[in-house]
């Protein structure tokens, strides 16, 4: 539950949109600075990639977890082309109903930022695990395990904090109160909201009416964080631990693959 | 299955060219997310079941498809059901209708003719990206399904075997990648010796006539009016 697809018809368009575009900058910036790769490696390398990402989400952890190797992809790829690989990925899926399409936007940006924050952190980890030189930074997996290990599970924190925060922003109350205050201007002819609200905030019987309202009709992000948060407690841990797994392995069997980092 | 459906269909949606059907499931996409209405919104879920029963669509992983808009919009259903059971209900629903429009355009259209499409609005490295996935998901995954044969063979009971085949599992990706990797070595120089200039070409494989009073063509645009209408209608 580390990574949570928001589906469709869960925020408002208009934020659909705004979080759209900003996914679009963002692509179109990797892929301005990726302009200078050679075109024939690019293309295969983060195609395949995406494939790799979409097939890891379906081997099953656990039951129905799975984990989509967004950081991962961010260690193997760089921050750059690793973000392009998890927008192709997300396009794929919400296509297929995994994640939703009108979506799309938030998913890439929350999940692109475990990118980018997994690149970092596990280039700092690992610079700082091997500091000690090789005798405390143990054999050539382990080298690469346990900095994969922090850097998935600080990623993971931060992305769910992230998108706890998009979705506070995009249909946390206020989404719900210009409902209620616009509804509540048209019950009173020429005042605008504003002043609907500030009027209402006098008398203290239509303030709790008003109050009672946005209760009642409006999405309640305490209440989504009080449920996602247990499975996502439990599945950072064991996400960071597969993807350290995943890292040591290719670490041990291609000891040159990490090495540029 | 969805590839094999999409392609070997013949149904009228299938007929349909991609660009209508795409229109479609935009205007329908829209009014599912612009809704706030439960009854337009359980409509448009029951009709898109229709559609699928219809055409004879809904069967085998297709069904699995449709349960997972319900998985993801469960989690954000549950934590508001106890404060505001319509807004959950609403929710469901949201996410059930837009993930049954997306299923119905990929088992009645390939994913070649999708891009297709897309090719005219998005950059053309990007639509290679595109086509590189979709080849690289069937070429990887017979590999990955006999790697996850093989882990589960061995799998053993107890805390020491479950660990195990943990860590086998994370190896078998880990090898998946590896020969991920070399793949792309691979297709690099295939790309190479066969001259790619930055652009795979496509072809449409499918959908009848392209002109927009064609029936198929029709039927697609019309659900999406339709829907639109109902959203200005009852909102």
């Amino acid at each position: 539950m580390s990574h949570l697809h928001i589906p469709d018809g869960v925020i408002p368009l208009g934020w659909s949109l705004m979080w759209l575009v900003l996914a679009l900058i963002w692509l179109a910036l990797s892929l301005h600075v990726l302009r200078r790769e050679d075109r024939s490696r690019l293309v295969p390398r983060v195609g395949i990639f995406a494939a790799v990402m979409i097939l890891g989400m379906s081997v099953e952890w656990f039951g129905v977890y799975h984990l989509n190797l967004t950081v991962f992809s961010g260690i193997a790829l760089g921050p750059w082309a690793g973000f392009v690989a998890q927008f192709l990925a997300n396009l794929m899926l919400s296509l297929l109903g995994h994640g939703g399409i009108t979506t799309l936007g938030l998913n890439s940006l929350v999940l692109g930022s475990e990118v980018v924050i997994g690149y970092l952190l596990f280039r700092l980890f690992k610079r700082l695990w091997t500091r000690g030189g090789d005798a405390r930074a143990g054999g050539m997996a382990r080298r690469f395990a346990v900095p994969a290990f922090w850097a998935t599970l600080v990623a993971l924190v931060f992305s769910f904090t992230l998108m706890m925060g998009a979705l506070g922003i995009s249909i946390g109350d206020t989404a719900a109160v210009w409902d209620v205050l616009s509804r509540h201007h048209d019950n009173h002819g020429d005042e605008s909201p504003n002043q609907a609200y500030h009027e209402t905030e006098h008398g203290e019987a239509q303030h709790e009416a008003l109050q009672d309202e946005l209760r009642v009709g409006s999405f309640s992000l305490m209440n989504f964080i009080r449920a996602a948060v247990v499975p996502g407690v439990i599945g950072w841990p064991v996400e960071a631990l597969i993807v350290a797994a995943l890292v040591g392995y290719i670490g041990h069997v291609r000891p040159g693959f990490f090495q540029r980092l | 299955m969805l590839d094999y459906l999409a392609c070997r269909g013949e149904t009228v949606l299938h007929r349909a060219a991609p660009w209508s059907k795409m229109l479609g499931a935009a205007l329908t996409l829209c009014a599912i997310v612009l809704s706030r209405n439960l009854g337009l919104v359980g409509a448009l879920v029951v009709f898109q079941v229709f559609l699928l029963l219809w055409q004879r669509l809904l069967i085998g992983p297709v069904l699995s498809f449709t349960v997972y808009p319900l998985i993801f919009g469960a989690l954000f259903a549950l934590s508001q059901v106890w404060t505001a059971p319509e807004l959950a209900l609403l929710v469901l629903l949201k996410s059930e209708a837009a993930g049954l429009v997306l299923i119905t355009l990929m088992v009645t259209t390939p994913y070649i003719d999708i891009f297709s499409t897309l090719q005219r609005i998005l950059p053309r490295v990007l639509v290679d990206m595109l086509f590189m996935t979709y080849r690289g998901i069937f070429i990887l995954l017979e590999r990955l399904e006999g790697m996850l044969l093989a882990v589960k063979l061995r799998k053993s009971g107890g805390i020491r075997g479950t660990i195990a085949g943990f860590r086998r599992t994370a190896e078998s990706l880990g090898a998946l990648v590896i020969d991920s990797f070399d793949l792309v070595e691979r297709i690099y120089r295939i790309m190479e010796i066969r001259g790619y200039d930055g652009g795979i070409r496509s072809e449409r494989r499918s959908g009848g006539d392209n002109a927009i009073l064609a029936p198929e063509n029709t039927l697609s645009i019309a659900v999406g009016v339709m829907a639109m209408v109902g959203l200005v209608i009852v909102g």
